[in-house]
């Protein structure tokens, strides 16, 4: 047998016929059948929803400063098209200038370690937990009267030096607080206690500790 | 049919129920007409999503009798005392198809070649769209076509009477 004669006869089974009584319980079969409204939108809307979700929480999350800082940066980029102002990432920027700088490699990293992370910029965010100061700064460097003494945690210092500091410090600042602030940090550094410890304990530990 | 007309079920049925039905009774399904019937009704349901043309229409029609046979054998696997039974109540219809010399070298096939075989000249389908269909690639869609030809032509003439 040749193979077209072999094909040929293969056709043909796709030619038979479909018995009348077979035909009309299908037909009837068919009409009581309703067709599916929803068929052939059910991926597009699937899709569509999927991708509007993904462009709202992204952007949520850029406007928050909330996205990693490269994403934030690219966030920032693509939004400020289209005049939508979300912060820029921080850490991005000041590993990029450190990268550039003529410093040792050494000096890069500790540099490095001392950018912001996180990605909630000055703009953006409320910045709990994180801090938006330059590296090496102290949350009160403007005020000499508030936060660390200058002679906490310095062991170096001569009790002469430290007590020169303490009196330097309580004529500008005109109070004991401080100062007795400082004894108490001085124990905890040195391990012996305060002489007058007993109502400053609890009062700004979390300052200095900080 | 023109290319993405709105068509309606018993159009449909009517331009590819009796391949539809030669698909099963080739493939040597148990009961072809509900098979067929099966695979009408969930064509009704869907065809408000269709968009293509005639040769579309057949492939998408195939895709569902294709996927119905597979989940047909997969029952069966599963539950086969069921269909001992069913198996011994009378067919409704006579599925005697109009070549059973055919049909029953058919059988001599292995599944694959049997499915390529079918998809191919029964449901008339490419080589493309078979090898879509079953998963496999053109070349071996092409090879199991080859073979399952030769073997089915083998069978054919040891079976055949001499000519005289």
């Amino acid at each position: 047998m040749d193979e077209n004669e072999l094909t040929n006869r293969l056709r043909a089974l796709a030619d038979e016929t479909v018995p009348d009584a077979v035909r009309v319980a299908h037909l009837q079969r068919m009409a009581a059948t309703p067709a599916d409204p929803t068929h052939g939108f059910g991926r597009a809307w699937v899709a569509a929803a999927a991708i509007v979700g993904f462009l709202a929480g992204s952007t949520g999350l850029a406007a928050a400063g909330a996205l990693p800082d490269p994403a934030q940066d690219v966030a920032h980029d693509v939004l400020a098209v289209v005049q939508v102002d979300v912060p820029e990432g921080k850490r991005g920027p000041c590993v990029s200038a450190i990268a550039k700088s003529d410093l040792s490699q050494a000096e890069k990293k500790s540099a490095k370690d001392d950018c912001p992370k996180g990605g909630n910029g000055a703009s953006g965010g409320d910045g709990a937990g994180k801090s938006d100061e330059a590296p090496g700064s102290t949350k009160h460097a403007d005020d000499p009267c508030k936060g660390k003494p200058p002679w906490a945690g310095k062991k170096d210092l001569t009790t002469e030096q430290k007590d020169a500091l303490k009196a330097e410090r309580a004529a500008t600042c005109g109070t004991e607080r401080e100062a007795d602030d400082a004894d108490e940090l001085e124990g905890d550094d040195d391990g012996v206690g305060t002489e007058d410890g007993g109502e400053s304990e609890s009062t700004d530990t979390t300052e200095a500790d900080g | 049919m023109s290319r993405d007309v709105e068509r309606s079920p018993a159009s449909v049925y009517e331009a590819l129920a009796a391949a539809v039905l030669g698909y099963f009774r080739a493939q040597r399904m148990r009961d072809p007409e509900a098979l067929t019937g099966d695979v009408f009704v969930a064509v009704t349901e869907k065809l408000t999503g269709f968009r293509g043309d005639d040769a579309a229409l057949r492939r998408w029609v195939f895709t569902i009798a294709h996927h119905r046979r597979v989940d047909e054998i997969r029952r069966s696997v599963r539950q086969p005392e069921l269909l001992d039974v069913a198996a011994e109540s009378p067919p409704t219809v006579d599925p005697t198809p109009i070549d059973p010399a055919l049909v029953e070298a058919l059988d001599r096939l292995t599944s694959d070649q049997r499915e390529i075989v079918v998809l191919r000249y029964v449901a008339d389908l490419s080589v493309a769209d078979v090898a879509e269909l079953t998963g496999k690639r053109s070349g071996a869609v092409k090879m199991l076509q080859a073979r399952g030809l030769a073997a089915l032509a083998a069978y054919l003439d040891s079976t055949s009477p001499t000519e005289a």
